[in-house]
């Protein structure tokens, strides 16, 4: 707050010049909407400090919206440099909480390090490794990734505060480690937000606990489309990846529900977002 | 010129060491009172205790000798770093040949050098002897039969005039061959000089040439170190030992410090840096660091040693009297540009240190990158690589992997409407899942000749499929259904 403390430095000088009047008007004029601002980020600064949201949990809006991997509806959130939190929905919802994430890293403008922090070999979370190639058809490049192996979850948090550190985007399956608590929470949103950069921690689906995260988000896998040609066994073919992302909490903001979709394949365009969210396919029926 | 000296194990009052032997026990190593009282190594036991009724006697320990031995040689590198343990054919023969050329210089002379060490190695517990001698035979020679009155060494410059008055033992021959010198009356090296040779070689043999030479300096004889001798190395030397870990890791990043300005002195990068620390009750602790990209940066190489530190595992025991950091692998590091994106260039060299440091503090191998491999096997295709470094892109292919892959793959039980369709139904991990949507087969054969004989890899037919709760996995079907096998089996290779 050095520019505005040093105005009403000049404005006294002015004073003494001999025209208190007009350098009154002046600086009421032009303070205001500073001094407005100033006070909106200092409410702003309060809030997230604190850890605590004003939006507590309130109901989840009943508006869902689907949107493709190009119009994407979570282009605001991930725009937010800090942490972010990440929940699959039940045991196998795992898979597709890892491919939220991995969209998400690959959705950045910017084709930064990315470090993956793999846990101490939760059960919870143990659905594999990365594939490479996996990674690319979801448009991550392997080539920037680093995969780190910690065995502890105090090193797993350690490992993914030292990436931040080196300005890389991270995702750490550290949120099931009983170390990550609201501190260490506390710490890696600092970093991040220090760094500019996005670290997403990866929970299992029946942790709990309270964390300083920017958003919560709870994912599970949502019955896609059927892809327009037949696959195998008289079944339809796999279309688009589809996703249910319910927006938990967010920080200065209300909670949401968006179906997600992402479709990747060659030979299909990507679906306009209205079409997909006006017209969904019906269920069907679990057999 | 290269020089050697030699330890002796610790000795008191009438005592032996003993081992077993042709027809008994038989005394290994005796000490002086022992020797002076007419007990001989490989003496029968027996006979011992009938000369020296009192003599006690201890089962040697030639492994614990060997390794004792090994750290005593390791111990020798505050001297020089080209050293190595010189076992012998029994234990009071053994000894330690280190290379000192040029090393004279650090110590304020050869004397002083020679001093110093006798005094430390004395201060050890140990009787010890050394010679300094331009050929590994001579110094051998003169460690062992060598006047080196009080002083404990003995230095030798003229190598035909010193080795002359010493006895034929001196030469590193065996007993049995001593013994047929003795016989012909020829009992010291410089009889042999003056023998023809030729005769000689008939005569005796082409070792005994040999090792006449060897001291004399007629061949080239060279010695391997315990250690690789680094390219390059700086160390620090304290008056006090040092107590605490604490200033430990400040005298390595001393150390370090000085390392970095010699490198950039040489324009290289370190690749690995070996840390090592001299106790001064004679032990010796060592650490690595390892850079995946060309290092020379001395903030950076401090901060990995702090990690190292925490974990290694290294003891300041009495006190640590000096410490080395020595660059053990080292590439070249120009100071300019390398590409023409200089920011693409920044961010690799960011990764390398990022994956450094978490090396350091994980453990070696935790950070892995992507490496590709021309392979069909979906495991092969793609690996994490510890410690190599990321590759320049990835190679576009056209198999659709899932986004995990579970290895090894998980067996699971599945229902399939035809026999090679894809499953209807399948329970993974005790939850039973109904496939609503599936894509395949892909067809991927076994790598036949990678394949170890005996064991059979069968062909595998993948499905990706979806439930119908929208979760993807990925299963094959092991087995052609009746060319290669009766009951096919199913399993889980990937998710997401």
């Amino acid at each position: 707050m050095a520019g505005p403390g040093g105005r009403v430095q000049d404005m006294s000088r002015d004073c003494h010049d001999g025209a208190p009047q007009a350098g009154a008007a002046q600086m009421d004029c032009v303070a205001r909407p500073e001094r407005l601002a100033a006070l909106r980020a200092r409410i702003a600064a309060l809030e997230t400090a604190g850890g605590r949201s004003v939006a507590a949990r309130a109901r989840l809006s009943p508006r869902a919206a689907v949107s493709s991997g190009e119009d994407d509806a979570l282009a605001a959130f991930r725009a937010r440099a800090g942490l972010h939190d990440i929940r699959p929905d039940s045991y196998f919802d795992a898979p597709a909480a890892y491919a939220f994430a991995v969209r998400w890293l690959a959705g950045l403008p910017d084709d930064r390090l990315v470090v993956w922090v793999r846990g101490a070999g939760d059960p919870r979370l143990d659905f594999g490794a990365p594939c490479p190639d996996g990674l690319a058809a979801c448009g991550l490049d392997p080539a920037r990734l680093l995969l780190v192996r910690a065995r502890a979850g105090a090193d797993a948090l350690w490992a993914m505060e030292e990436a931040l550190n080196a300005g890389a985007l991270v995702f750490g399956e550290a949120g099931a480690q009983r170390a990550y608590d609201l501190t260490a929470s506390r710490r890696l949103q600092a970093r991040a937000a220090a760094a500019g950069s996005c670290v997403l921690a990866l929970a299992s689906h029946d942790a709990s606990g309270t964390s300083a995260g920017l958003t919560r988000w709870r994912i599970a896998a949502a019955p896609g489309p059927a892809a327009p040609w037949r696959g195998a066994g008289g079944l339809a073919g796999l279309g688009a990846l589809r996703v249910r992302a319910v927006l938990e909490r967010q920080r200065g903001g209300p909670p949401g529900r968006f179906d997600l979709e992402w479709s990747d394949h060659a030979l299909c365009s990507p679906e306009p977002a209205g079409l997909a969210g006006g017209a969904r396919p019906p269920r069907r029926a679990a057999g | 010129m290269e020089r050697a000296r030699r330890a002796v194990p610790p000795d008191s009052r009438p005592f032996a060491l003993i081992a077993p032997g042709a027809g008994g026990e038989r005394l290994y190593a005796v000490c002086p009172a022992a020797a002076r009282a007419g007990l001989a190594l490989s003496m029968r036991v027996a006979d011992a205790r009938a000369l020296v009724p009192e003599l006690r006697v201890r089962a040697a320990d030639p492994d614990g000798d060997r390794a004792a031995l090994e750290g005593l040689a390791r111990w020798c590198g505050r001297v020089s770093p080209w050293t190595a343990p010189d076992p012998g054919a029994a234990a009071p023969l053994s000894g330690v040949l280190m290379d000192i050329t040029g090393c004279a210089r650090v110590f304020g002379g050869e004397d002083r050098l020679l001093d110093g060490l006798i005094r430390d190695v004395r201060a050890l517990g140990f009787t010890a002897r050394a010679a300094a001698a331009p050929t590994l035979g001579l110094a051998w020679a003169l460690a062992r039969h060598g006047e080196t009155g009080r002083r404990g060494w003995c230095a030798a410059d003229d190598a035909h005039g010193a080795l002359a008055p010493l006895p034929v033992e001196a030469l590193r021959l065996t007993p049995e061959m001593c013994a047929a010198l003795r016989r012909f009356g020829l009992s010291t090296a410089g009889a042999l000089m003056g023998l023809p040779r030729r005769a000689l070689v008939r005569r005796f043999g082409p070792e005994l040439a040999r090792r006449l030479d060897q001291a004399l300096g007629g061949v080239r004889e060279t010695l391997s170190p315990l250690r690789p001798a680094p390219a390059l190395r700086a160390r620090v030397r304290f008056a006090e030992p040092l107590i605490t870990l604490d200033s430990v890791g400040e005298a390595f990043a001393h150390a370090l410090t000085r390392l970095c300005a010699l490198l950039e002195r040489e324009g290289l990068g370190a690749l690995r840096v070996r840390l090592t620390l001299y106790r001064a009750d004679g032990g010796v602790g060592e650490m690595r660091l390892a850079a995946a990209a060309p290092v020379r940066d001395s903030a950076h190489l401090i901060r990995l040693m702090r990690h190292r530190l925490e974990r290694a595992g290294l003891d300041a025991g009495f006190g640590v009297d000096l410490v080395e950091a020595a660059a053990l692998m080292t590439r070249p590091l120009d100071a300019g540009q390398t590409s023409l994106d200089p920011d693409a260039g920044a961010e690799r060299l960011a990764a390398a240190r990022l994956m450094d440091r978490l090396d350091a503090r994980l453990g070696a191998g935790a950070a892995a990158c992507a490496e590709a491999v021309d392979s069909h096997t979906p495991e092969r295709a793609g690996q994490w690589r510890a410690g190599a470094a990321a590759p320049a892109s990835w190679p576009r292919r056209p198999e659709r992997r899932p986004l995990l892959i579970l290895d090894p793959p998980e067996p699971a039980e599945a229902v399939a409407e035809i026999p090679d369709g894809p499953p209807r139904r399948f329970t993974w991990r005790r939850v039973a899942h109904t496939v609503a949507r599936a894509e395949g087969p892909e067809r991927i054969a076994p790598e036949w000749w990678r394949l170890t004989p005996g064991t059979a890899a069968r062909t595998r037919d993948y499905f990706r499929v979806e439930t119908g709760e929208g979760r993807r996995f990925w299963l094959y079907r092991e087995g052609l259904y009746g060319r290669e096998t009766r009951q096919p089996g199913w399993f889980v290779h990937g998710a997401g």
